[in-house]
């Protein structure tokens, strides 16, 4: 618990101190729907609202919406343990709103203690004034039960995940990393909160190097 | 103190129909567990150093559960609610299962399945507490009709893959399965 206290700091503290960032809340309800035995719908809104942005080393505050995503996947149960996805995502935001198809396999893998979730992703962006960008992605996910020894239901859980997102666009390419830091619990009826935050970098070793640090405030409902 | 560990417990919703396996287990103290369970571990395994004890729900199913570390093998010792033995499970691997029995469980598998993969396995001893606390003591698993095989796999037919937990007896032949139920992965995959 101490351990997540100081990283959850590390991470709060850590922008001060940086040129390019900003932050805010990033509210992100999903819901599921289980056609039957393989098939399962999935939908999401993560949406995220600029707080603070942090300039010469001063906090300045202002509320802005950054942008809001609308996506949906068509997922298919391979075994009980990977699974794959089709999915297109719809981005409110400024100047121009942004088409997505996404491509994803899955695979959670259990353990005793906790359990890891590998979620492999291909993504390409598309808008009327930028080049397409297509991007490749990992992400590793753990649920580690802060009560007792395994995960249960009406019991917290730590989650942590980090994921690198490599990019290409119009010939360039990018890196960016995001870690996510949180409390979660299970409900009764396998729904799902999460409460923690979401820091995600990009732009390394160049001037304009971001940081981006959100309060991300989770909820999932499974029908 | 007992009564308020208990009542701060809560069932889940499980359909018997389904056969679905969904295990909770809750850390609890020595003094929350029957006399009886507690003499049982101290005689079969010759007064362990550690022993952890557990309230578990299977499947609305109440009891208690003891896990130790003997001779480098995790062992867990399950009792129903008034102390009285259920069962000891040890983890074996699939190579130290007789090649006889194997051949058996492989029979079912493969007769049940189109295809299967096997993930974790169980050596369970059961039956009268006199010869399952000898059998420990001695080593010996050999007397009849104590030993079954607990094989969790995930079994693939024409329209469905799921997770089963299958149990086998001291031969291999098939007992009984129940569906295993894993708490959705959607903050996993999304």
């Amino acid at each position: 618990m101490r351990l997540l206290l100081i990283s959850i700091l590390s991470v709060l503290i850590f922008p001060v101190y940086a040129q390019n960032n900003y932050g805010g809340l990033f509210p992100a309800p999903g819901i599921s729907y289980s056609l039957n035995e393989n098939w399962q719908l999935i939908g999401k809104i993560e949406s995220m609202h600029t707080l603070y942005s942090i300039e010469e080393d001063e906090i300045i505050w202002n509320y802005e919406h950054y942008r809001t995503d609308f996506q949906g996947f068509i997922s298919r149960k391979i075994n009980p343990f990977w699974k794959a996805a089709l999915g297109y995502q719809l981005r409110i935001t400024d100047p121009e709103n942004e088409h997505r198809a996404l491509q994803q396999l899955s695979y959670v893998q259990r353990f005793s203690r906790f359990r890891l979730g590998h979620r492999f992703r291909a993504d390409q962006t598309f808008s009327s004034i930028d080049a397409p960008e297509y991007r490749g992605r990992y992400r590793l996910a753990s649920q580690i039960p802060i009560k007792g020894i395994s995960l249960n239901n009406r019991e917290p859980y730590l989650a942590i995940s980090d994921e690198a997102l490599f990019s290409l666009q119009s010939g360039s390419t990018g890196f960016e990393n995001r870690l996510v830091i949180a409390i979660g619990y299970y409900f009764e009826n396998n729904n799902k909160m999460e409460v923690g935050i979401d820091y995600r970098t990009d732009k390394f070793f160049t001037e304009d190097f971001r940081q981006r640090t959100w309060l991300k405030i989770g909820y999932s409902i499974n029908l | 103190m007992k009564t308020i560990y208990i009542f701060g417990l809560s069932l889940l919703s499980i359909s018997l129909f389904a056969q679905k396996k969904a295990e909770k287990e809750y850390r609890i103290s020595v003094d929350l567990v029957p006399e009886s369970a507690v003499l049982f571990i101290k005689s079969a395994y010759a007064s362990p150093e550690k022993v952890k004890w557990y309230y578990e729900e299977t499947s609305g199913k109440k009891s208690y559960e003891a896990k130790i570390t003997h001779k480098e093998k995790s062992h867990s010792i399950e009792f129903d609610t008034s102390g009285r033995l259920e069962d000891i499970e040890m983890k074996i691997e699939w190579d130290q299962i007789p090649i006889n029995i194997k051949k058996n469980i492989e029979e079912y598998l493969i007769a049940n399945y189109q295809k299967y993969e096997i993930q974790r396995m169980q050596m369970q001893l059961s039956g009268n507490e006199e010869i399952v606390r000898k059998s420990m003591l001695e080593e010996n698993y050999s007397y009849p009709g104590i030993i079954r095989y607990e094989i969790e796999y995930s079994g693939k037919k024409q329209n469905s893959h799921e997770l089963w937990e299958g149990v086998f007896n001291e031969s291999g032949r098939f007992i009984e399965k129940r569906e295993v139920e894993l708490l959705p992965t959607q903050n996993l995959n999304y």
